[in-house]
């Protein structure tokens, strides 16, 4: 960890949400008093049921979604329409659906990161600077990718490769903090648990602090230092993996595991 | 939370013994029906639709020997007879050349003198006389083919200058109009109303006017065609970016890309191919109007055929339409190649 990386450890949370409230219109509360800190570096699990509220969270975070209520600091810094840009550009997003423009190269999709401190003929003609160029190939040989998959249109890579993919563009700006929506939510059992390895083991080594969602409880005890349930819009555990009893997960689930009516499947 | 209550709120607990399927069709696709059916006769009535059965059928049982002759027949009959054989020399009287030189003809041509009969008033006793005069001609083989040729060359220039201006107009006008990356809901408003109004002024009116704005020729038909375009390709562009898929736009908004940025990275490359289609579909019917618009003197092909049709050259006319024809059929062959390439 460099110096200037201790002092931010020193200024406190990397990301604090607080009070956060979301109703989508005409749609019931989605996020309903959501408050938490995660500091420099930990690796966190928001882990919750399909609708709990995990991806509006990820995105009002990031600001793509607009809160009814709450406050949003990363490193310290408001999260406000005038300051909306530059915090983006401090946070890393790995998408459940990748994320990735089909056409793109897989080399172009992770320059792509960079777009916002270039001037726009160098996005017309996909014409990005060297050290851009070569900090892209390092990053895709970091994730586990090969020289063929370089100027590989994204729409040839296979689902793990093009998660891959999305995490190498997640980290092309050295970013504090990476916000994973289930990244692994689409790809097979051996290629979620590489995928999610791969994202921890490259957060930590850029000391960068992680909060990714996932509905894999299996996964979460894996990889997670943090786990925070999340459960209808509020968040109804917060531990460490070995807190995590069968009495937290049915708070965190419901009851049983089983989702569906139970008068309707024993009639 | 389940996931049945989450999907119906209303019908969560009715037995399934009193669910219902929704039919595909019910009384409204009924009424609907015989609503657009009475319309329909009400139109044929104004369209006086019954005089084209029975001029149709009058037609058949004249082609067949069934009746004497036709209207259709008549109309139609005489113009067919006059283009077979269709023009492809060229006759020119030497007296119409400028300085002719009849030791440097051109390549492949040659002269051809005729005794022609002319009928001219004699001023001395003032009445009509007969007189033979010997006339020269000069004749290329191939002259009027390869003029013809030409012309429609000229149309197809036309056609391709009026696609680029029209697609380069079409871009940045398209990111105004589309209703997610409009600047402004204000300028969003303007620019679909300025496209709506392109669209709705025909190639052949607005080139009527540009004719008499930049005089005949080439320029007022590759305006007029492009104006028209823009109308087209403007509206469709716009709505293949509302269109376009929204996760690649959010992963390059949050990186902190502005809008022009997600355009280029997240939206181009989805929406390339059916721009690329767009713009030949409007080529390809650029080159088609391109020779109807000359009708009106805005150059090209079309001005010929104009010409040829009301001086009654009828076998000038077909050798027009046998070009474009055979112009249209392939260029769609050379189209359909570059389109493979390309998507
Ligand atoms: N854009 C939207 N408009 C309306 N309702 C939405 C929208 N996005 C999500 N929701 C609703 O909000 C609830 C939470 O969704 P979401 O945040 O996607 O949960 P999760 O990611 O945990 O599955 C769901 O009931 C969903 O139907
Ligand atoms: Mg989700």
């Amino acid at each position: 960890m460099t110096g200037m990386q201790a002092e931010r450890v020193a200024s406190g949370p990397v990301l604090t949400v607080a009070d956060a409230r979301k109703t989508y219109p005409d749609g019931p509360a989605v996020l309903e008093g959501v408050s938490l800190a995660i500091e420099p570096g930990s690796f966190c699990v928001l882990l919750g049921a399909s609708g709990s509220g995990k991806t509006t969270l990820l995105r009002s975070i990031i600001g793509l979604v607009p809160l009814d209520a709450g406050a949003i600091d990363v490193s310290g810094t408001r999260l406000t329409p005038k300051t909306l840009r530059s915090l983006r550009r401090q946070i890393g997003m790995v998408h459940q659906d990748f994320g990735l423009s089909a056409r793109l190269t897989a080399a172009q999709n992770v320059m792509a990161g960079t777009a916002p401190g270039l001037p726009m003929w160098r996005l017309l003609f996909q014409a990005y600077p060297k050290p851009v160029q070569e900090k892209a190939c390092a990053l895709l040989a970091r994730v586990g990718l090969e020289a063929g998959h370089v100027n590989r249109p994204a729409s040839g890579l296979s689902g793990g490769q093009k998660q891959r993919v999305g995490i190498a563009r997640a980290l092309i700006n050295d970013p504090k903090l990476i916000l994973a929506d289930e990244p692994v939510a689409s790809l097979d059992p051996q290629t979620a648990q590489d995928v999610m390895g791969l994202l921890r083991q490259t957060a930590k080594e850029q000391g960068a602090a992680v909060l990714c969602s996932l509905h894999q409880i299996n996964l979460s005890r894996a990889f997670a230092d943090r786990i925070i349930g999340l459960r209808e819009g509020r968040i109804v555990f917060d531990g460490p993996p070995g807190q995590l009893s069968q009495d937290m997960l049915a708070r965190i689930f419901g009851t049983g595991r089983e989702t569906f009516a139970p008068a309707m499947a024993v009639a | 939370m389940s996931d049945a209550g989450s999907l119906s709120p209303s019908g969560q607990n009715t037995s399934p013994a009193r669910w219902q399927v929704k039919p595909a069709f019910d009384w409204k696709t009924v009424l609907m029906v015989a609503a657009a059916f009475v319309l329909l006769s009400v139109s044929a009535q104004r369209m006086e639709l019954h005089r084209l059965s029975s001029q149709l059928g009058e037609f058949l049982q004249a082609s067949v020997g069934l009746k004497e002759s036709s209207q259709i027949g008549r109309g139609i009959g005489s113009v067919t007879q006059q283009m077979y054989p269709i023009a492809i020399a060229e006759r020119t009287p030497v007296s119409l050349i400028d300085d002719f030189d009849p030791a440097h003809l051109p390549l492949f041509s040659h002269l051809e003198t005729e005794q022609v009969e002319e009928s001219a008033l004699d001023p001395a006793t003032m009445q009509m006389t007969t007189k033979t005069v010997k006339k020269t001609f000069l004749v290329e083989p191939a002259g009027y083919l390869l003029y013809t040729l030409g012309k429609m060359l000229e149309t197809v220039e036309m056609a391709i200058w009026a696609s680029l201006f029209a697609v380069l107009m079409s871009l940045p006008l398209s990111w105004v109009a589309a209703r997610n990356f409009t600047p402004h809901p204000v300028l969003y408003g303007l620019a679909r109303s300025f496209i709506s109004f392109l669209r709705a002024v025909p190639e052949l009116i607005s080139a009527l006017f540009l004719v008499l704005a930049f005089g005949f020729g080439a320029i007022a038909g590759i305006l007029a065609l492009a104006l028209h375009s823009v109308g087209f390709l403007a509206k469709f562009f716009a709505e293949e970016i509302e269109a376009a898929d929204k996760v690649p736009q959010d992963a390059i908004r949050a990186t902190g890309a502005g809008d022009l940025a997600v355009l280029r990275l997240a939206v181009l490359p989805q929406v390339l191919p059916s721009y690329t289609a767009l713009t030949f579909y409007i080529l390809d019917r650029n080159i088609r109007m391109g020779t109807v618009i000359g009708l009106v003197g805005a150059g090209g092909i079309g001005q010929e055929l104009k010409g040829r049709y009301d001086m009654f050259q009828y076998d000038h006319v077909a050798t027009i339409l046998l070009i474009i024809f055979l112009s249209v059929l392939a260029l769609d062959a050379l189209a359909a190649k570059i389109r493979r390439k390309l998507i």
